[in-house]
């Protein structure tokens, strides 16, 4: 007796995407794809919805399947979640992530419940999508509001969404309620999904959110992180001393980036140490930095310059 | 008789007796055809002015009826003969056989065996379907019971419900389930800590289904399950039916054009494209390509959207006070918004809908959206059709009619598990104004009813027994005050379903320009023991003008 089990290293961590239709999950994808620096992530959507994937970011479209840049892929999977999973359980090597995201009705814990029948994959998290333009409305909604009160306490994590559209002491109303609703939830304050990677991918990486996002002004003990989409060559070496300027306050930085000479690399920076190695993947179309920068008033004017200074005019 | 050349056949049936379901001359005695559709149906003095004719006396013992039409079945039903069929209730196959129902434990491993015997393929699955144990005083069918079948070939047994399987220990072992550590409300596990072989919901049947030979591309109605399906439709007087859910793919499509289109396909196929992995844009597009694909055997262009799940699986959308049991109120299988934008835009482009609602505020929101759309953008006939409605009181049926909203009521689930409505899910008040039939007739809201084959078997005549009597498996009345008469009944399975799928300007009437589809029975309905409707003999159909016997299928 054989068991397809055998040779198998180890499962591929898989993060479930949920919250209710129209709360930015697309968008956050669209977002982790960008700034996925080095990661392979595989995609797993219920549709190709109105809201697709940004199409610069495709490669290949052929069926339920785009290829997209930097080894990434995205997947539709219909109502049948289990046979599109059971297709990664023997690509562990192709991917370092998988991202599953729920249509808008469904409930992450039954999503996760599944994930226990398919060898090969094994659950990392559950963020939910909250759009703080509606969520009042939808939590007293006669015919949604327990679906959507499933689907936040179903959370690990707890992303509110679209903080650009709703005023301040609105917003701490609503993070206040999330969180005494759903005190097993991190909560985590963003806009047009713009979150950091590691806020998704694993708390060992969570660095807090994105500059575009609003902040909550009785926080002062996140990191804040700004990201850059660089498609043009740049002079990394140049860049890195830049970022080492000590009144960036960075923690750390990372990148994938196309260097002088037209290869993709990949720059480190932790704590003034500055290190460069040639990308993994070549084949991709899209250069991204990530900034993490010390709790406290980040000078998005003065990093914008560091970032800007070696980048090269594209010829075309 | 004479025929000039180049004029059309005229044939002229005579029978004993034809009940036309037109109140102007509701029975009459004879029926003329040419090219397919009907010139009249009146007395012989009266047809025979039509011109040249062959008189064709087949029919003379026989009693005529318009051919019965199914609005909500699946095509999957003619594929699923090529298994074992392991249900508690006998069953006729496509061929004509019946098949005994398994009554316990151990009929079941011993039909399973003989099958085994019979299927000697050592790489091939053993593949099993309709088992029911709540007839089994709720012992469950477990790998241990499939296991005294075979132990090195996997075998699996798809449930009536088609939400359950029971699988053996060899297709866990190839699924790599037979292991400790599953979390799944789907998947049982044992006192040994591993599964007992039942698997719940389409999450756990996927993965060993696939080993078991039920895998889902089976619901994508397989060509020669599609021909067997035709062969159901004559046995059970069938000459309009439906496909209710599939996503048509275009070469799944081609099938269909090319299987219906075949001298001896037997039915009209009405089949509907389910609003399921598209945006509610791209499913509209589809929607109306496809209607420009249609032709007589193969009706293309409808919509059906699932807004909730099942009743018996505690997952319809219930009002308040929800389950008897105390169980969650059910899930929603669209988003609010999504079916708002599905309607918007199946109205705005004359594309017609079928909304699947067990629960009653399923219902609710359907009517709140198509108010809400109706308000906004007048639409005449769209005609929206409710498919199971189960549980919808009679207020929810006076809305119904003011939005020109028609119902196909399930009342084959009295039958068959009103008694677990009765005790389990909903209780015994909303049991007994479950499908609500009558309610339905005096409100004015225009009324089919359905079989789902394959949940419940094909076969009109049983429904409208169904309907008119609503009696249990255990032989409980549930709803006497919901009964309908004969007459409805009769209607309900002929002008009602074509209402339903906007084709009774076509067929569910024998009359004057309509399809020539008749289905051909031994006894009368109108004179038989209102008991005995059900089992009145079938001698076949005429389809489109073209004569089906069972006994030369």
């Amino acid at each position: 007796m054989t068991s397809i089990a055998l040779g198998r290293r180890s499962a591929l961590p898989v993060t479930i995407i949920g919250g209710y239709l129209g709360a930015g999950k697309t968008s956050l994808i669209n977002h982790l794809l960008r700034s996925a620096c080095e990661r392979r992530i595989a995609v797993l959507v219920n549709e190709f919805g109105a809201l697709p994937i940004d199409t610069d970011l495709i490669e290949a479209a052929a069926g339920h399947v785009l290829t997209l840049s930097g080894g990434c892929i995205c997947c539709s999977y219909g109502d049948d979640l289990i046979t599109a999973l059971m297709s990664f359980g023997s690509r562990i090597d192709e991917f370092d992530d998988i991202l599953v995201e729920c249509s808008g009705v469904a409930l992450p814990d039954s999503v996760a419940a599944s994930l226990t029948l398919v060898s090969g994959v094994h659950l990392q998290g559950i963020v939910v999508i909250v759009d703080a333009s509606n969520i009042e409305s939808k939590l007293s909604d006669r015919y949604v509001a327990d679906t959507v009160r499933r689907q936040l306490a179903a959370a690990d994590r707890l992303l509110i969404n679209k903080t650009d559209l709703v005023s301040l002491p609105r917003l701490q109303n609503i993070e206040h309620m999330l969180a005494s609703d759903f005190p097993r939830a991190k909560i985590v304050l963003t806009a047009h999904g713009a979150v950091d990677s590691g806020a998704i991918f694993g708390p060992q990486t969570f660095c807090g959110f994105v500059g575009d996002a609003q902040r909550s002004p009785h926080d002062l003990t996140t990191l804040s992180s700004t990201t850059f989409e660089i498609h043009n060559p740049i002079d990394i070496a140049a860049l890195a001393a830049n970022l080492c300027d000590r009144k960036l306050s960075l923690v750390r930085a990372k990148g994938v980036l196309l260097d002088l000479d037209g290869k993709w690399m990949v720059l480190q920076i932790v704590d003034q140490r500055i290190q460069i190695t040639t990308a993994r993947t070549q084949h991709r179309r899209h250069g991204s930095l990530v900034c993490i920068a010390h709790p406290g008033p980040m000078d998005r004017l003065a990093l914008t310059a560091a970032v800007a200074a070696p980048v090269l005019p594209r010829q075309t | 008789m004479a025929r000039l050349d180049g004029d059309a056949m005229t044939t002229i049936y005579s029978a004993r007796t034809i009940l036309t379901m037109n109140p102007a001359r509701p029975v009459v005695s004879h029926v003329a055809v040419r090219d397919g559709r009907i010139l009249g149906a009146g007395s012989i003095d009266e047809l025979i002015g039509w011109g040249p004719h062959t008189i064709d006396d087949r029919f003379r013992d026989k009693v005529l009826m318009p051919g019965l039409v199914e609005g909500h079945s699946h095509t999957s039903e003619g594929s699923l003969w090529q298994f074992v069929y392991c249900g508690y209730f006998d069953r006729t196959d496509p061929d004509g056989r019946v098949w005994p129902g398994v009554k316990t434990i151990d009929a079941l491993v011993e039909r399973m065996a003989e099958a085994n015997r019979q299927r000697r393929r050592a790489d091939s699955a053993l593949t099993g379907w309709g088992l029911d144990p709540i007839y089994f005083k709720d012992r469950r069918v477990e790998r241990a019971d499939l296991d005294r079948v075979e132990r090195d070939r996997p075998i699996g047994i798809m449930h009536a419900s088609g939400h359950i399987m029971s699988v053996n220990t060899k297709a866990l072992e190839m699924a790599n389930m037979m292991r400790s550590g599953i979390n799944h409300p789907g998947v049982p596990m044992g006192a040994d800590g591993l599964p007992t072989g039942e698997m719940k919901g389409p999450e756990a049947m996927t993965p060993v289904g696939v080993h078991v030979g039920l895998d889902r591309a089976l619901l994508a109605s397989d060509e020669p399950g599609l021909r067997a399906f035709g062969r159901l439709c004559v046995r059970k007087g069938v000459t309009t039916a439906t496909d209710l859910a599939s996503l048509l793919p275009s070469d799944a499509v081609k099938m269909m054009q090319r299987v219906t289109r075949e001298d001896d396909f037997p039915a009209r196929i009405v089949a509907m494209r389910v609003f399921r992995g598209v945006s509610p844009t791209d499913l509209v597009r589809h929607a109306m390509e496809l209607r420009s694909h249609t032709s007589d055997r193969l009706r293309l262009g409808a919509i059906k959207i699932v807004v909730d799940g099942s009743i018996q699986g505690f997952s319809a959308r219930l009002r308040w006070p929800g389950y008897y049991n105390g169980a969650p109120p059910g899930l929603w299988y669209v988003a609010p918004e999504q079916l708002r934008e599905v309607l918007d835009l199946a109205l705005l482009n004359q594309i017609q809908v079928h909304a699947h609602t067990n629960g009653d505020e399923a219902t609710e929101l359907v009517l709140d959206t198509l108010a809400s759309v109706l308000s906004k953008a007048p639409t005449l006939d769209h005609r929206l059709t409710l498919q199971h409605c189960q549980l919808a009181d009679t207020a929810l049926f006076r809305r119904m009619k003011l939005l020109g909203v028609g119902v196909n009521l399930f009342p084959n689930h009295h039958y068959f598990w009103g008694d677990q409505h009765y005790a389990l899910t909903v209780g015994p008040e909303r049991a007994e104004r479950m499908n609500a039939c009558a309610t339905a007739l005096a409100n004015g809201v225009p009324l089919a009813i359905h079989s789902d084959a394959p949940v419940t078997p094909l076969g009109p005549l049983f429904m409208a027994w169904c309907a008119m009597h609503r009696i249990t498996a255990s032989g409980r009345t549930l709803g006497r005050h919901e009964r309908i008469n004969l007459n409805d009944a009769l209607k309900t399975i002929t002008l009602g379903a074509a209402y339903s799928l906007k084709l009774d300007h076509e067929v569910g009437s024998i009359e004057c320009g309509k399809r020539a589809d008749f289905t051909v029975l031994d006894e009368n309905p109108l004179e038989v023991d209102p008991m005995a409707l059900k089992d009145i003999g079938i001698w076949g159909t005429v389809q489109g003008g073209r004569i089906f016997d069972v006994s030369r299928l």
